[in-house]
């Protein structure tokens, strides 16, 4: 199906649903083919082809929501679909606090988003590239056992409203990953690589396999630790799940209702100087970007965390509405979330903050987040290192740090000025001083 | 349905295949949220498709498209085998399957009351009676109220080469609520689901006292607890966490798929002593009713009770027609696909370690400084290494064989050997209640898991502070 004609259906089911007795409503639809390859024990295991198509109707009705979503595009069913929104709307309570869905604006086009070239990537060559990177992890360890997949996505939507939204847009994707595991004996070692585009220019597998291998290889050996207060550095993917984290935690919709960590502290301190975090939803061929939200509301650059100091709260249409601010974009499938997560570097590169350390933790991927209610912070070490006078020297296993979430952040003291880069992501290291850590060894 | 799958079974044996499957899924689920008094969002998802996987020439390839159209379901067909003819020369050895003896069958779980039939101002009215036996039990400090009502009614109808037609239609229904607490810059949070393969009599039964009521008092009781202790220390498992326990310390590893890639800490050790011989656990896809149940995998293959370990010993492992055929042992019905859109894959059902002996008396009272830790919220494993994490919804501290403070915030880990060996006591007591979904590549299946009390005699608490 057309964008156009796609939109048209989207169209004629809002007016439907309005005439069914909604307030208002709006339609998202989606058409997309996928293709992925899976490996397994080194080898090709399978082929997925996926041909989808559907579509999300939200009607509102004294603020009440009745959402219906459906496989399938046809006009007809769209517009049965949408009046059964209507009724479920007008059967759901009320909410005063809803105030409207956004009106038309203007979104400008965010380049690099949709590839042609991913349209015509078939199964032979997601193939060829998933055992490209088998290849390199065994180059480094013939012994790796790699499990994987490369997968490609290529889609067209719509979105309508019955305020007068009225946007398509296209997006493709291409991604990889790979996981060798070493075993020799009853050592293991094992790590996760990945990459992932827009577009075929940006999409790069070749050092994936490799690098995932030489980290298995260094996990081999790993040990119980005694416990203690240690300064931990958290690498580049580890780091990024925190600031992911803390961009999460700044969605309005929890603060307002009361079951965020961090509400009320809009304004505030929450980190260290040396954190800062904006949210970019316009980075061309960003892997978040996006020409508008879910509600049709285009983004902008936005501080989020600004030298320690939450700024700014991400926002849809309804928390914008029910707090008196100017809309963010961004909705995001019915809730709220970041685009484009992007920390400020700092001044030293990663291998001086790991320098610096007499004893600590290196923390290569895993999620180390407080939680999204109680701040609280209980985790495990899953692709961890000991440091030891200023050097990596084995990794560690049964390793678990706990800490307050607010004593974590303020505890940051150095953000790397080297950082991992894929597209619309930029992925410092970070230490963090005075954890405690929890090891199994007595 | 049948017939079209029937047809596209047909059409891929004429084409070559040694073997076709061919599944559609149709699933209609209904959803209300009420949240802080108001059930303002009514949410309804219907799906419909097909997906037709075959063997060719030893490589697989599957396929999906939207809908139940013979049109689109020969497209499919077409990029299935294009995608096994199209991966041949990366493969190193060829796919396989277990033969099952064909089956043709109808089945459908039991309810009393149809959802579908119940209108959803009575579900709300429901829903709106519990939340506020929730809030006059809140003390006033809930902040935050989240009640989610859902009903579900899938029919999957799976046809293969062997013969075997399907159709299996479960009905399930769940409620849960999340509530937050606050105290000045504390903030705790309880959650509590029921969910099982019935029908609305699941909401019509629910009592406030083990649901709303007793949300309501472990968000308040968190407020008041003290943060959880770091290092290593004996830890006892309440049946609501035994089963998190059960799951991702071993379960994972169990699923044969692992074992085949080389990515379980299980391959190999078939019928070694794993553990003391206190312990047995058991997948179990024939508990009736249970919210992780089925009559037959998304492979044709009748549910089964399979027992994994079996007086400490590693007996059996959960099996796809792939990975029987791989191991040279038979199929017992492990291979569950989410939706049309994807391949059947190794998963759990019911998982949960049998009643012992011990009480927890018994347990207690040999601990001079411990953890008791109460329901189980998440985890995950690395099911090479067999590393796993536990959360706890909270516990207390075990002081000279007393439980003694309460504690929150709370995750355990452990590697799963080591873990499995150091179970020394098995409680007498057992529950099945944790239904929810398990997520594996890409796919999430609603599973239940439990068991009774146990004590490991070591692990890793990631707390906050000194005990």
């Amino acid at each position: 199906m057309t964008a156009e004609k796609m939109l048209a259906a989207a169209q004629a089911a809002c007016e439907a649903a309005v005439g069914a007795g909604a307030d208002m409503a709006e339609v998202r639809a989606a058409e997309g083919r996928g293709t992925s390859v899976r490996v397994e024990r080194s080898a090709v295991d399978a082929t997925e082809s996926r041909s989808t198509r559907g579509a999300s109707i939200r009607a509102f009705s004294r603020g009440g929501l009745g959402s219906v979503s459906l496989d399938g595009l046809d006009v007809d069913t769209l517009v049965a679909a949408a009046k059964q929104a209507a009724e479920m709307a007008r059967s759901a309570a009320s909410d005063r606090d809803f105030k409207t869905l956004p009106g038309p604006s203007p979104c400008p086009e965010v380049a690099g988003l949709y590839d042609p070239r991913i349209e015509n990537v078939g199964v032979d060559a997601l193939a060829g590239i998933i055992m490209e990177s088998v290849q390199a992890a065994k180059n480094v360890a013939p012994d790796a056992l790699c499990t994987g997949s490369a997968d490609a996505y290529c889609g067209v939507s719509a979105l309508a409203n019955s305020l007068g939204v009225a946007l398509t847009a296209r997006s493709s994707h291409i991604s990889a990953w790979v996981q060798p595991v070493i075993r020799r004996g009853d050592d293991v070692g094992s790590f996760y690589e990945w990459d992932a585009a827009c577009r075929m220019a940006d999409f790069d597998h070749r050092q994936m396999g490799a690098t995932a291998a030489e980290t298995a290889v260094c996990l081999l050996g790993s040990g119980k630790i005694e416990s203690g207060v240690l300064s931990i550095v958290l690498g580049p993917l580890a780091a990024n799940s925190v600031f992911h984290a803390l961009a999460a935690s700044a969605e309005a919709e929890s603060h307002q209702r009361g079951r965020s960590w961090l509400q009320g502290r809009l304004g505030t301190k929450i980190a260290s100087d040396v954190v800062t975090i904006h949210d970019d939803p316009s980075i061309p061929a960003g892997l978040g970007s996006r020409p508008y939200d879910s509600e049709g509301v285009p983004g902008r650059r936005m501080a989020i965390i600004e030298n320690g100091v939450l700024v700014n709260l991400l926002h849809n249409s309804y928390t914008a509405n029910k707090a008196g601010v100017p809309y963010t974009g961004h909705a995001r499938g019915g809730g709220i979330g970041p685009a484009n997560v992007v920390p400020a570097l700092g001044t030293i590169p990663a291998r001086d903050i790991i320098a610096q350390v007499d004893r600590g933790l290196y923390i290569n991927m895993g999620s180390l987040s407080p939680d999204g209610t109680t701040g609280e912070v209980s985790a495990s070490v899953d692709f961890g290192f000991l440091i030891e006078n200023g050097e990596i020297t084995r990794g560690v296993q049964s390793t678990m740090i706990g800490m307050n979430g607010f004593e974590m952040l303020a505890n940051i003291d150095a953000v790397s000025s080297d950082a991992r880069v894929e597209p619309g992501m930029l992925m410092p290291s970070i230490r963090i001083q005075d954890v405690r850590v929890a090891g199994g060894s007595a | 349905m049948k017939d079209l799958l029937e047809k596209l079974r047909d059409e891929g044996i004429k084409r070559g295949a040694s073997f076709v499957e061919a599944r559609a899924n149709e699933r209609a689920m209904n959803n209300i949220v009420l949240q802080d008094g108001r059930a303002d969002k009514l949410y309804q998802r219907s799906i419909l498709g097909t997906g037709v996987r075959v063997l060719l020439d030893g490589c697989w390839g599957f396929a999906s498209c939207t809908g139940a159209s013979l049109d689109e379901g020969l497209a499919a067909l077409d990029a299935a085998l294009a995608g096994a003819r199209a991966t041949r020369a990366a493969r190193d050895e060829e796919a396989v399957v277990a033969t099952v003896p064909a089956a043709v069958d109808e089945r459908a779980s039991a309810f009393e009351t149809d959802p579908r039939s119940v209108p959803v101002a009575r579900k709300m009215e429901l829903l709106e009676k519990l939340d506020q036996a929730g809030f006059a039990k809140g003390q006033g400090r809930l902040v935050n109220r989240i009640l989610s009502y859902g009903d579900s009614f899938q029919r999957e109808t799976t046809v293969n080469s062997f013969g075997s037609a399907i159709v299996s239609e479960y009905t399930r229904t769940s409620a849960t609520c999340t509530f937050v607490a606050q105290d000045g810059d504390v903030r705790q949070e309880a959650y509590v689901r029921k969910a099982s393969q019935e029908g609305f009599e699941l909401l019509e039964r629910l009592d406030p006292s083990d649901f709303t009521e007793e949300a309501a008092s472990r968000a308040v009781g968190l407020l008041t607890a003290r943060r959880a202790p770091s290092g290593t220390f004996p830890v006892i498992f309440h049946p609501s966490i035994t089963g998190l326990l059960t799951h991702e310390a071993l379960g994972h590893n169990a699923e044969a798929d692992h074992v085949v890639a080389g990515t379980s800490i299980l391959a190999g050790k078939m019928g070694e002593a794993l553990a003391s011989e206190l312990l047995t656990i058991v997948d179990d896809a024939t508990v009736p009713g249970s919210w992780g149940s089925y009559f037959y995998d998304s492979e044709g293959t009748p549910g089964q009770r399979r027992i994994i370990i079996e007086n400490g010993r590693l007996a059996g492992l959960m099996h796809s027609l792939e990975t029987a055929a791989r191991t040279g042992a038979a199929p017992n019905g492990s291979g569950r696909a989410q939706e049309y859109t994807d391949r059947p894959v190794v998963r759990m059902s019911n998982t949960f370690i049998a009643p012992g002996a011990s009480s927890l008396q018994n347990m207690l009272k040999d601990i001079d400084l411990g953890v008791y830790l109460n329901g189980g919220h998440w985890g995950y494993v690395f099911c090479e290494r067999g590393q796993f994490t536990c959360h706890a919804g909270g516990g207390w501290m075990i002081r000279n064989g007393e439980l003694a403070e309460p504690i929150r915030d709370v995750s355990v880990a452990g590697m799963t050997l080591e873990t499995l060996a150091n179970i020394d006591a098995v409680g007498s007591d057992f529950e099945l209640t944790m239904p929810g979904m398990c997520g594996k590549c890409g796919q999430s299946m609603p599973v239940n898991a439990g068991g009774p009390h146990v004590r490991v005699r070591q692990m890793v608490v990631g707390g906050q502070q000194e005990a």
